[in-house]
């Protein structure tokens, strides 16, 4: 007898219960929205489409008022050269990661880093204020996730197009990834003015997406926006190409770092 | 191959809402959750937490390429993870697992769902992607983030620990 109709016939018999999994799904499902946004607000129009990240935009809590920015930490992590180990990620692994890309590529202030780990994705964000120019501080934040939902290779800008997306690129890498690269301008939740760079890195032999989005702003900054956003185009590149990127394990350095980080409640 | 669930939810293409989706598919991935944790009560809840999981994303899901195989990934994953695979009871096989009863008998079924129990959680998740679902082992692969070889290796090996105890087990 085939495998196929052994396990077929094994679970004939099994319904679910349709309406009562709708009701309970969909009050777990709110929880961890609300949950989710306790982290951070998702960006109105990223979230609605396919490809968009999940945009963490920190929100204003207790300790912030508006039009403050509270980007005063002088690189708040340093690790060495990486050794190849690798260690569950972490909330604070993950900020700590990003923190320390950042720190690589551009000099400036760190401030609000907050991070989260669950069953399906990592993700987290930070404050930097760069040195030179002027306004606020601007939101650097990485999504990292499994690769679904986003079709297959060849990625191309038609499957990323969404309201006020412009200048997208699609680019095939050296190791076989594909980097897309766009801008959203004048979102719905920073107001016109605001700018949010995107770097996505699509990669199906890790079958990871890894997505850096960088803004010209922040949730406290008022409808306050720099001229541009505070990395620029090759810096977050840099960053999300890194190869050690993962949803579910980081470099033991940053796993470490990551416990001596004061993480944001917002 | 195809995929039942997978046609079911191809004849909306793309649901019109998170109902439609959990009625397309939720005895398949009910079915699903049962083979892998060998326990309806585990079942049911990894098949919550899997719904719960797609409906905070449901503008990313109702946009994907196939819901019904994004869902599908969530749930082994979920299954997969250390937290979810801690609640999973690990059943020891029936003594009347030994030898193989007619199809369709209710001693036979039970004991089945039991034996995969008996394999380790990544290889049952093999077995029931590559054989319920029918699907590709690049695509088992993918879901299951082993390497196609490792796949076959460990589909190879379950098989044959299924075969000590259903000897006209074929696949």
């Amino acid at each position: 007898m085939l495998l196929h109709d052994f396990l077929d016939d094994a679970v004939a018999d099994v319904h679910a219960d349709l309406p009562a999994l709708v009701t309970a799904s969909r009050s777990q499902g709110r929880s961890i929205r609300r949950r989710r946004r306790a982290l951070s607000a998702v960006g109105a129009a990223a979230a609605v489409t396919l490809v968009a990240a999940i945009v963490v935009a920190l929100v204003p809590g207790p300790g912030g008022r508006q039009g403050e920015v509270a980007a005063d930490l002088t690189n708040p992590v340093r690790v060495g050269a990486l050794g190849g180990e690798t260690a569950p990620a972490t909330p604070a692994g993950v900020v700590s990661a990003l923190a320390e890309s950042v720190d690589r590529v551009a000099d400036g202030k760190f401030g609000r880093l907050q991070g989260e780990v669950d069953d399906y994705e990592a993700l987290a964000a930070l404050l930097f204020e760069p040195v030179g120019g002027t306004g606020p501080a601007g939101q650097v934040m990485i999504n990292l996730q499994p690769l679904d939902g986003v079709g297959t290779a060849p990625y191309s800008c038609e499957d990323a197009w969404f309201e006020g997306i412009t200048d997208c690129e699609t680019h095939r890498l050296e190791n076989g990834d594909s980097l897309r690269t766009y801008w959203q301008l004048d979102d719905s939740e920073f107001g016109v003015g605001s700018q949010r760079m995107a770097v996505e890195v699509l990669s199906p032999a890790r079958h990871l997406r890894v997505v850096v989005n960088v803004l010209n702003t922040n949730p406290w900054a008022a409808g306050q926006h720099r001229a541009e956003p505070v990395l620029d185009l090759e810096q977050a590149t840099a960053i999300a190409t890194q190869p050690w990127w993962d949803a579910r394990r980081l470099p033991v350095e940053y796993v470490a770092a990551g416990k001596r980080l004061d993480l944001f409640e917002g | 191959m195809t995929d039942l669930a997978d046609q079911q939810v191809g004849a909306v293409r793309r649901p019109e809402s998170f109902e439609e989706l959990v009625a397309a598919t939720g005895d398949r991935m009910l079915r699903t959750a049962v083979l892998l944790t060998g326990d309806r009560h585990a079942a049911e809840d990894l098949v919550q937490s899997t719904y719960a999981q797609v409906f905070a994303r449901w503008r990313l899901v109702s946009r994907a390429e196939n819901p019904a195989a994004y869902t599908r990934t969530i749930l082994t994953r979920l299954f997969l993870s250390d937290r979810r695979r801690k609640r999973v009871p690990e059943l020891p096989l029936l003594d009347g697992a030994d030898g193989p009863a007619p199809p369709g008998d209710p001693t036979l079924r039970l004991s089945l769902v039991e034996a995969l129990v008996t394999l380790p959680p990544l290889d049952r998740a093999v077995l029931v992607l590559r054989y319920f679902h029918d699907l590709p082992v690049a695509e088992v692969a993918a879901q299951t983030g082993l390497s196609s070889s490792a796949c076959r290796t460990r589909a190879s090996r379950a098989l044959a620990r299924l075969r000590t105890h259903f000897p006209d087990l074929a696949d």
